[in-house]
């Protein structure tokens, strides 16, 4: 029964979505003035509860074998970071980057698209130049797997289909991390999928990682609408790419 | 009422040693701020592939107000990292008393915000405790994270340590008399040591 929900992809809704973290950040071409990125913090302040500054510093480091290195400070960048009082909720605004991010829990892609427009919208007023340089969209999830004891190894293999792959005198993994970079060439943009063991947070579990990051830097959205469209499509990529990549164990985990 | 109401701290608050300790109104703030290895994963990742940024968050020493703010926020991000595994009341509960137990109105500069080692330890005991009914929350003057439950006359404390260690201390009214007892062990025996107590009796009765 289960699998059989789990195949009908775009309907699928988890009681306990794996999903630490959802992001979309969209780069620009053209950075805005410092001035400019004040006022528009000013205007964002009102749909969260805290707002900080943050800074952004270049280090070089000049040296060879004989000589002490050289540091030199490059040109510091100044964003804001808005956020609720929960820390489940933010905005970052940079010269050159607009990201929002929902930590767990996640409330549905509707809410989460809602508040990346309602942010969006108010950062760029209509007459504004916006050309967009990149977009990503990335969902970290974490599987948490229960274990009977410490000494229990899990098979990543029973609850994700990207693996690595060893001769069977190495089978028994006790921590691995793959990343690979793959073209959608339907969608036009390319994935970053990682994969990797990492410590539970929970005392009885054991966890995965699955990191899925869909990112465009061709054929950029130039309109509002098309920016919209593209954030849809890249969502229902984004949901088929986890449903390939987890197996009924890890959906079993999630109900 | 078999609910604990943590209304204002108090100062001077020590950690819990024996069950003269388990003063139930005692309880109060603190949380620090090390990186935890989850962070360090996922910074690896970002720095290694250089795809799309997270939210990030670092903290510098700076004003009472934003070390206190620093350390909730640092509490509550690595909470909201098993948010999929607490229900929301028992969650928001949770950050609720967080914010209570900060409060900067009568902080004082050699108070000790919250340790966000304390914060693992307590969110690994889910996986050994059933929070069905969610205890009263505070902090020792260590900044440890306490955890009291009522049940009729008898008393239940936890105080959470680093690295999965536990100090309890409880008190039992069998018959006419009084029963305290108390100890430190690591989370995964915590059951094992309570259970001449029946432990279920503070942790399965749900929520007033």
């Amino acid at each position: 029964m289960s699998s059989i929900v789990a195949r009908n992809k775009s309907k699928l809704i988890y009681n306990q979505p794996p999903i630490l973290e959802a992001v979309i950040a969209v780069y620009f071409s053209h950075p805005i003035v410092s001035n400019d990125l004040i006022k528009k913090e000013k205007r964002l302040k009102k749909n969260y509860d805290l707002s900080d500054i943050q800074s952004n510093v270049t280090i070089q480091v000049k040296g060879d074998s004989s000589l002490e290195p050289k540091f030199t400070k490059g040109p510091e960048q100044k964003g804001f970071r808005l956020l609720s009082t929960d820390m489940t909720k933010s905005l970052q605004i940079w010269p050159g980057m607009f990201l929002i991010s929902q930590r767990s829990p996640y409330v549905g892609w509707d809410f989460f698209k809602e508040r990346f427009f309602r942010d969006w919208n108010i950062f760029f007023k209509s007459n504004e130049s916006k050309e967009i340089s990149q977009i990503g969209m990335r969902y970290i999830n974490r599987i948490d797997v229960p274990v009977k004891n410490a000494a229990e190894v899990i098979k990543p293999e029973d609850f994700l289909t990207i693996n690595p792959s060893f001769p069977n005198s190495l089978s028994q993994i006790r921590n691995f991390s793959i990343q690979s970079v793959v073209e959608l060439a339907d969608i036009g943009s390319q994935l970053k999928l990682s994969s990797q063991s990492v410590p539970s947070p929970i005392l009885g579990y054991s966890s995965l990682l699955l990191d899925i990051d869909i990112i465009k830097n061709q054929d950029l959205p130039n309109s509002q609408k098309a920016l919209n469209a593209y954030l849809d499509i890249a969502r229902v990529k984004k949901n088929e790419i986890f449903e390939m990549c987890i197996t009924d164990m890890s959906r079993n985990l999630f109900k | 009422m078999t609910q604990v109401l943590i209304k204002n701290r108090k100062k001077g608050i020590e950690s819990l040693r024996s069950p003269s300790h388990v003063s139930l109104e005692s309880f109060t703030r603190q949380f620090d701020i090390p990186v935890s290895s989850y962070s360090r994963v996922i910074s690896e990742i970002t720095r290694n592939c250089s795809g799309t940024p997270l939210s990030t968050f670092s903290s510098d020493e700076k004003s009472i107000r934003e070390k206190l703010f620093d350390a909730k926020a640092i509490a509550k991000i690595k909470i909201a990292e098993v948010s999929m595994h607490l229900d929301t009341k028992w969650r928001e509960k949770i950050f609720r008393q967080l914010d209570l137990m900060h409060d900067d109105a009568d902080w004082e500069s050699d108070d000790v915000p919250i340790q966000i080692l304390s914060i693992v330890t307590f969110l690994r005991s889910l996986g050994v405790i059933d929070y069905k009914k969610y205890p009263s929350l505070g902090m020792s003057n260590s900044g440890y994270l306490l955890a009291a439950w009522l049940y009729n006359e008898n008393r239940l404390t936890l105080e959470f340590l680093p690295i999965d260690k536990v100090r309890w201390v409880l008190s039992v009214k069998s018959e006419d008399s009084y029963e305290s007892a108390a100890g430190e062990t690591q989370l995964p025996v915590l059951m094992s040591r309570l259970s001449p107590y029946d432990p279920g009796q503070w942790f399965l009765h749900g929520n007033n």
